[in-house]
C-alpha cells in the first residue's frame, strides 16, 4: 500500500513541478548599455522577399555602427500576429517587429512593446508621415509604440481594352462605376468588377464607408457605422456581389485581370505582379485611384508599423536602427531593393512617392489615395471586433440579412469588445 | 451504397476462385458488375494527385493559363528551380524556385526536411523505448499500483490532446523550449494508445521465456532489451508506423510552438509557403513544395506496404 | 480502491523477499520516464487547463478565478454554438461517408489478388501523404480562377464558374468530400482485416440453407464485423471533431479563422482563434473542455449502445 502511495505521489509531485514552471512570470527585461554592440532580432510580417529587403538596410546600418547586426527574418501574415501577441506575453523573442498598423497599440496596451516618444522617434517622423495614417498607429494616451515602416493604398486596376472596346472610361465615381459595369456587361463582359484585397472583408467595406461620408467610429470611439452613410455604403457595396457578380472567392489582381475581369480595386503591390504572374498582359491594364463617392474620395491605407519589444536588452540601439530607416539613403535602398524584387515599396514618407519605381499613371493615382486615405481605427477592441463585423457585413452580401440590422448587430459587437 | 444491397439470384456460383488458393472464397459474381462505379471511384482517387504532380512540373505560363493543359505542354522543374529568375531583377513570367526561396534558412528547403526527419525519428524511437518499458512493467511484473496506473493510461486516451494544448504551450514556453527540438520531442514521448497497445500484445505471451530468463539469471533490464523487445517486434513496428506518420504531419502544435523559419517542420513550412505567395504563379512551387513533402512516407509506404496494413489491421482488430 | 490485489493471478513469484524488493525499485524506474512525461505533459495540462477554463486569462496577469463564467459565456455565444453545429454536421456525415464507403470497398477488393491489392494500394494513398500537402492541393482544385480543375471541369457540363470555397452552403460538403476521400482508405484496411476473420464456414452454411447473398451480408458479415465496426466509427467519430487543418489551410481568409460567414468554422480552429489569435486562455480553455465532454459523451454512448446491440 506505501508503495503505491509512494508512487502516486512522486507523479503528482513531477506533475505539479513541471507545471509549477508555467504560472511563473519571466523576470523583466535587464537593460544593456543603451550604446556598444548588440545583436538584435527583427521580425519583418510579410513575405521573404520582403524580409530580405529589410536585410538590404540592416546590412547599411551596420556599415555605419559595426558592433550592432540586425538580423531579419520573414513571419507571414497568417500567423504573424499569434506569434507576435505570444512573444509579447511570454516576454521573449525578437527586439524589434513589424506588423499591421493596429498592432502596436494593441501590443504596446499589453505591456509588450515600447513608448518610442521615449527615443524621440516619433517627433522625427510625425511631420513627413500621412496624417491619417499617423492617427491610425497612435494610442489614445498619445503613446507610439510603433512608427509607420510602409504603406499600400487601394487602386483600381483596370483593362485598358476591355474598357475601350465598350467605350466607357475609368469610372471616376459611384454613378460612372454603376454605368460602366452595366455597359460592359452589355458588351459580353461577364464580371466587370472584383475585389482582391480584402475580398467580403472589412477593409473593402471601409472604402465605401469612408466615400459615402462615414467611419468606423466617432473621434471618441463610440461605434458609428451603424450611421446612414454606412448602410448607403453597405448596400452599394453589397449590390457590386448580388447585382454585378463580384467573386465572393478572391482571386488575385494578376489572375483576375488575365480572367477577363475589366476592373479589380487591389493593392498597390500587385503593380509589380501582373507582368510577373501575366507576361501577355503586359500594355494592355493601367490603374486608376478608387471611384469617389457622395462624399467624395476616400480610401483604406493599409501598411505596416515598426517597433521594438518591450523586454529587449537592446532597446535604445534597436530604436537607434528604427530611426535610421528614415534617412534618404536607407529609404532608397529599401525602395531599390524592393523594386528588383517584384515588390513595389511605398515609404511613408510622404514625399518619397514621386520618386517611386512606377509610370506617372500609377504614381498619379498612388498620389490620390494617399491624399484621401484612412488607416485603420485606433480604439480599443477593434483588434479583436474585426473577424465578427466581418461577418455580419458578409449577411449582407450574402442576403442573409438587411444592412441596417447587420450594422446595428456589428456595432454592438464594437460596443461589447471596447469595454 | 445501394451497390452493395442488390439482391442476386441464388443461383449464383458459389466458388468462383480467384487469387491465392486455399483462402475463404465467397461468392463472388455479382460483385464482378458491382465493382465497376468503385473502380470509377478509384479514379477520382487518382485524378488530385495528378493534378498536384503536373502542376508542380508546369511554367508559370502553362499554370495561368485558361482553358489548362491536361498533360504538361512543356514539362520543367522550374518549380524547384528557375535558372531565368533573378533575385536582383524583374524577370516576368519568372518566380523564384522552391529552392531559391528560404534563403536566409540554412540549407533552404531541405533544413524543413531535416527537422521532420530528425523529429519524427526521435520521437518514435523515445516513444516506443518509453512505452516498452511501462507495457513490461504493467503485464510482467507485480507492482503495486499498475493497475491504477494502466486504467489512468486508458482513460487518458480519451482526451483529445487539444485540450491539453494550452496548459502543454505554457509548460513548454516557461522551461524555454519555445522553437527548439526539445519542444518538438519531449511532450510528444508519452504516448498512451502506444502503451495500451503493448499491453495488449504483451498479454497474450506466455511469460515461459521471460521466466527462463530471470532463472537463468539476468536482470530486468536485461530481460527487457533481450528476451521482451524482440518478443514485442511485430508490434513495435505497427506503433512506429503510426508514431511517424502522426510526428510527419504533425501541423497545430509545431505551428504554436515554432517561432523562426529555422525550426519550421514541413507542414508548418508548407504552409507558410502558401501564405506568403498566394498569386496562382506560385501555384508551381508549392505544389513542387507538396510533392516533395509527400514522397518520402508514399515511397515508406510502398516498400513497407504489408507492415503498415498488418499494424493497422492488428490495433483495428484489437482496439 | 482494491488494486492491489490485482497481481496475484500471473504476475512471476520468484525469489526471496529481498529480492523482490529489489525488482520491485527497478520497475518503478522502468515505469519512470513514460510516467513523468505522461504526468508532465498529459495529466497535469489536463487538469491545469480544467483549472484555466475557470478563471480570466490573458498569459500576462495571472489568472484571475471567476468560476463557471466562462462555461456560461459558451453557452451564449453564437460562434461557439455555430462551430458546435457546424462540426455535428460534418462529423455526422463524414463518419456515415468514410465508414459506409471503406465498408463497401472492403468487400469489393479483399483479395489477395494483384488486381485488389492495386485498388487497396490506390484507396490507402491519401493516409501515406502528407496532410498539408493534400490540403494545399485542394485547395489548389478549387482556385477561384476559371483555371482551376473544379471550374475546368464545370465548364464541361456549361456551368459557370463557381466560388467554391467562399459559397457557404459549399463549405461543409467541400469539408466532407476531403475526409472522406483521404479517411476511406484507412478504414478499408481495418474492414478487410475484419472480414478475412470470418470463417468461410458460416457462408457455406447459409448457402446450403439458401440464404441470397444479401441475407448472408445482413445476418453474418454484419454482426460478426459489429466489434470493427464500432472501433472504426468511433475512431474515425474522435478524428473528425478535432478537425482543424482543412479549415485553416483550405477556407482560411487572413482576418478571421473559419471561412465565410463563419461556414467552416469548427470547434478547434474556434480554439485557435481564441486561445492563439485572441489569447483568452481561459475561454479556449473552457472550449478544450467542451471539445473533451462531447467527445467522452458520444464514444461512451457509442460504446454503450454498440455492448447493447450485441448482446440483444
Amino acid at each position: 500500500m506505501n508503495k503505491r502511495i509512494a508512487t502516486m505521489a512522486a507523479i503528482t509531485t513531477i506533475g505539479l513541478l513541471a507545471g509549477a514552471c508555467a504560472t511563473s512570470t519571466a523576470p523583466a527585461a535587464e537593460q544593456a548599455p543603451t550604446t556598444g554592440p548588440a545583436d538584435l532580432t527583427f521580425w519583418m510580417t510579410g513575405s521573404e522577399d520582403e524580409a530580405l529587403v529589410m536585410q538590404k538596410a540592416a546590412d547599411l546600418y551596420t556599415r555605419s555602427h559595426p558592433d550592432v547586426k540586425v538580423k531579419v527574418s520573414a513571419l507571414s501574415w497568417d500567423d504573424g500576429h499569434a506569434k507576435v501577441l505570444a512573444a509579447a506575453t511570454g516576454k521573449s523573442g525578437p527586439d524589434i517587429v513589424s506588423g499591421g498598423l493596429s498592432w502596436g497599440i494593441e501590443f504596446g496596451g499589453l505591456g509588450g512593446m515600447v513608448d518610442l516618444r521615449e527615443q524621440g522617434i516619433p517627433e522625427a517622423v510625425k511631420a513627413k508621415t500621412q496624417q491619417g495614417v499617423w492617427e491610425s498607429i497612435t494610442s489614445r494616451d498619445g503613446a507610439v509604440y510603433g512608427t509607420p515602416l510602409d504603406m499600400t493604398v487601394y487602386l483600381t486596376y483596370y483593362r485598358k481594352d476591355l474598357l475601350e472596346k465598350a467605350e466607357v472610361e475609368p469610372p471616376k465615381t459611384w454613378e460612372e462605376l454603376t454605368s460602366a459595369m452595366d455597359r460592359l456587361q452589355d458588351d459580353g463582359v461577364k464580371v466587370p468588377y472584383s475585389m482582391d484585397w480584402g475580398n467580403i472583408d472589412w477593409l473593402q467595406y471601409f472604402n465605401f464607408l469612408r466615400q459615402a461620408g462615414g467611419a468606423l467610429y466617432t473621434p471618441d470611439c463610440k461605434p458609428a457605422l451603424n450611421s446612414d452613410a454606412g448602410v448607403t455604403a453597405l448596400n452599394y457595396w453589397a449590390d457590386l456581389y448580388k447585382k454585378y457578380k463580384a467573386p465572393t472567392q478572391t482571386a488575385e489582381v494578376p489572375a483576375a485581370l488575365a480572367n477577363g475581369v475589366a476592373m479589380v480595386s487591389g493593392g498597390s503591390w500587385q503593380i509589380k505582379a501582373v507582368d510577373t504572374a501575366q507576361p501577355k498582359m503586359k500594355d494592355k491594364w493601367a490603374t486608376a485611384p478608387l471611384p469617389a463617392g457622395p462624399a467624395g474620395q476616400g480610401a483604406f491605407i493599409g501598411g505596416r508599423i515598426v517597433g521594438v519589444m518591450s523586454y529587449s536588452k537592446h532597446a535604445a540601439q534597436a530604436a537607434d536602427f528604427i530611426k535610421s530607416l528614415y534617412t534618404p539613403e536607407a529609404v532608397k535602398v529599401i525602395t531599390d531593393a524592393a523594386a528588383s524584387r517584384g515588390v513595389l515599396w511605398i515609404s511613408p514618407l510622404t514625399d518619397n512617392i514621386g520618386n517611386l519605381p512606377a509610370t506617372p499613371d500609377q504614381i498619379e493615382a498612388i498620389k490620390a489615395a494617399f491624399a484621401a486615405g484612412y488607416g485603420p481605427p485606433n480604439c480599443a477592441g477593434w483588434e479583436t471586433s474585426q473577424a465578427e463585423v466581418t461577418k455580419k457585413l458578409q449577411e449582407v452580401i450574402y442576403g442573409k440579412s438587411e444592412a441596417k440590422p447587420a450594422l446595428d448587430a456589428a456595432a454592438k459587437i464594437m460596443e461589447q469588445n471596447a469595454g | 451504397m445501394a451497390v452493395e444491397t442488390r439482391p442476386v439470384p441464388p443461383t449464383a456460383t458459389p466458388a468462383r476462385r480467384s487469387g491465392i488458393p486455399g483462402r475463404p472464397h465467397r461468392p463472388t459474381s455479382w460483385v464482378g458488375w458491382a465493382k465497376a462505379p468503385l473502380y470509377l471511384l478509384a479514379i477520382t482517387m487518382i485524378v488530385p494527385f495528378y493534378w498536384m504532380v503536373i502542376t508542380a512540373f508546369k511554367p508559370v505560363s502553362e499554370i495561368t493559363r485558361n482553358p489548362p493543359s491536361f498533360v504538361p505542354e512543356s514539362p520543367t522543374t522550374v518549380g524547384y528551380r528557375d535558372p531565368a529568375w533573378r533575385p536582383d531583377a524583374d524577370t516576368p513570367g519568372h518566380v523564384a524556385g522552391l529552392f531559391q526561396r528560404f534563403t536566409e534558412v540554412d540549407l533552404g528547403f531541405w533544413r524543413f526536411a531535416i527537422n521532420s526527419v530528425v523529429i519524427a525519428a526521435a520521437v518514435t524511437v523515445l516513444a516506443l523505448l518509453a512505452a516498452s518499458l511501462a507495457s513490461y512493467v504493467i503485464t510482467k511484473h507485480d507492482v503495486k499500483g499498475r493497475k491504477v496506473i494502466f486504467l489512468m493510461i486508458l482513460g487518458s486516451m480519451m482526451i483529445p490532446w487539444q485540450t491539453t494544448l494550452i496548459p502543454n504551450y505554457l509548460v513548454v514556453r516557461n522551461l524555454g523550449w519555445i522553437d527548439s527540438y526539445l519542444g518538438y520531442i519531449v511532450p510528444a514521448i508519452p504516448k498512451a494508445f502506444v502503451v495500451f497497445f503493448l499491453v495488449q500484445y504483451l498479454q497474450s505471451i506466455p511469460n515461459d521465456l521471460i521466466e527462463a530468463a530471470r532463472i537463468d539469471g539476468a536482470g530486468e533490464w536485461r530481460i527487457w532489451w533481450q528476451v521482451v523487445m524482440p518478443l514485442l517486434r511485430p508490434a513495435l513496428a505497427a506503433m512506429s508506423i503510426f508514431v511517424m506518420l502522426n510526428e510527419w504531419n504533425n501541423f497545430l502544435w509545431p505551428l504554436i510552438i515554432v517561432e523562426s523559419d529555422q525550426m519550421a517542420n514541413l507542414p508548418v513550412a508548407l504552409a507558410r509557403l502558401n501564405s506568403a505567395f498566394t498569386g496562382a504563379q506560385h501555384m508551381g512551387v508549392i505544389m513542387a513544395a507538396s510533392l516533395l513533402a509527400s514522397l518520402p512516407t508514399v515511397v515508406f509506404f510502398l516498400l513497407f506496404q504489408k507492415h503498415f496494413t498488418r499494424g493497422i489491421a492488428m490495433s483495428g482488430l484489437k482496439g | 480502491m482494491a488494486t492491489a490485489t490485482g497481481g496475484h493471478r500471473k504476475g512471476p513469484r520468484t525469489g526471496s523477499g529481498a529480492r523482490r524488493v529489489r525488482r520491485n525499485m527497478t520497475s518503478y524506474v522502468m515505469l519512470l520516464p513514460f510516467l513523468t512525461l505522461f504526468a508532465g505533459f498529459l495529466i497535469w495540462p489536463l487538469l491545469n487547463s480544467l483549472y484555466l477554463s475557470l478563471t480570466k486569462f490573458n498569459g500576462v496577469r495571472p489568472p484571475e478565478f471567476v468560476g463557471l463564467a466562462n462555461f456560461e459565456r459558451l453557452l451564449q455565444d453564437e460562434r461557439f454554438m455555430h462551430a458546435l453545429s457546424n462540426t455535428l454536421v460534418y462529423v455526422l456525415a463524414a463518419v456515415v461517408l468514410t465508414s459506409g464507403f471503406a465498408l463497401v470497398l472492403a468487400l469489393a477488393f479483399r483479395g489477395q489478388g494483384w488486381g485488389d491489392r492495386l485498388m487497396r494500394t490506390i484507396f490507402f494513398l491519401p493516409s501515406v501523404t502528407s496532410t498539408i500537402a493534400l490540403f494545399l492541393m485542394w485547395r489548389w482544385i478549387f482556385a477561384a480562377e476559371d483555371y482551376g480543375l473544379a471550374n475546368t471541369l464545370a465548364g464541361w457540363f456549361g456551368v459557370d464558374p463557381v466560388a467554391w470555397l467562399a459559397t457557404p452552403g459549399l463549405t461543409i460538403p467541400i469539408m466532407v468530400l476531403m475526409a472522406t476521400w483521404s479517411g476511406m482508405g484507412y478504414a478499408m484496411v481495418i474492414f478487410v482485416a475484419g472480414v478475412n476473420t470470418i470463417p468461410e464456414e458460416y457462408y457455406e452454411a447459409a448457402r446450403i440453407d439458401g440464404a441470397t447473398t444479401w441475407q448472408q451480408f445482413k445476418s453474418i458479415t454484419l454482426p460478426l464485423l459489429r466489434p470493427v465496426t464500432t472501433y472504426v466509427v468511433v475512431t474515425t467519430m474522435i478524428a473528425a471533431f478535432q478537425v482543424f487543418e482543412a479549415v485553416y489551410i483550405v477556407f482560411r481568409q487572413v482576418s478571421s479563422v473559419g471561412g465565410v460567414l463563419d461556414s467552416g468554422l469548427m470547434i478547434v480552429p474556434y480554439l485557435y482563434d481564441m486561445g492563439f489569435t485572441k489569447f483568452q486562455l481561459g475561454y479556449a480553455s473552457a472550449i478544450a473542455w467542451a471539445l473533451f465532454l462531447i467527445i467522452f459523451v458520444i464514444s461512451m454512448v457509442q460504446l454503450r449502445v454498440g455492448r447493447a446491440t450485441r448482446e440483444l
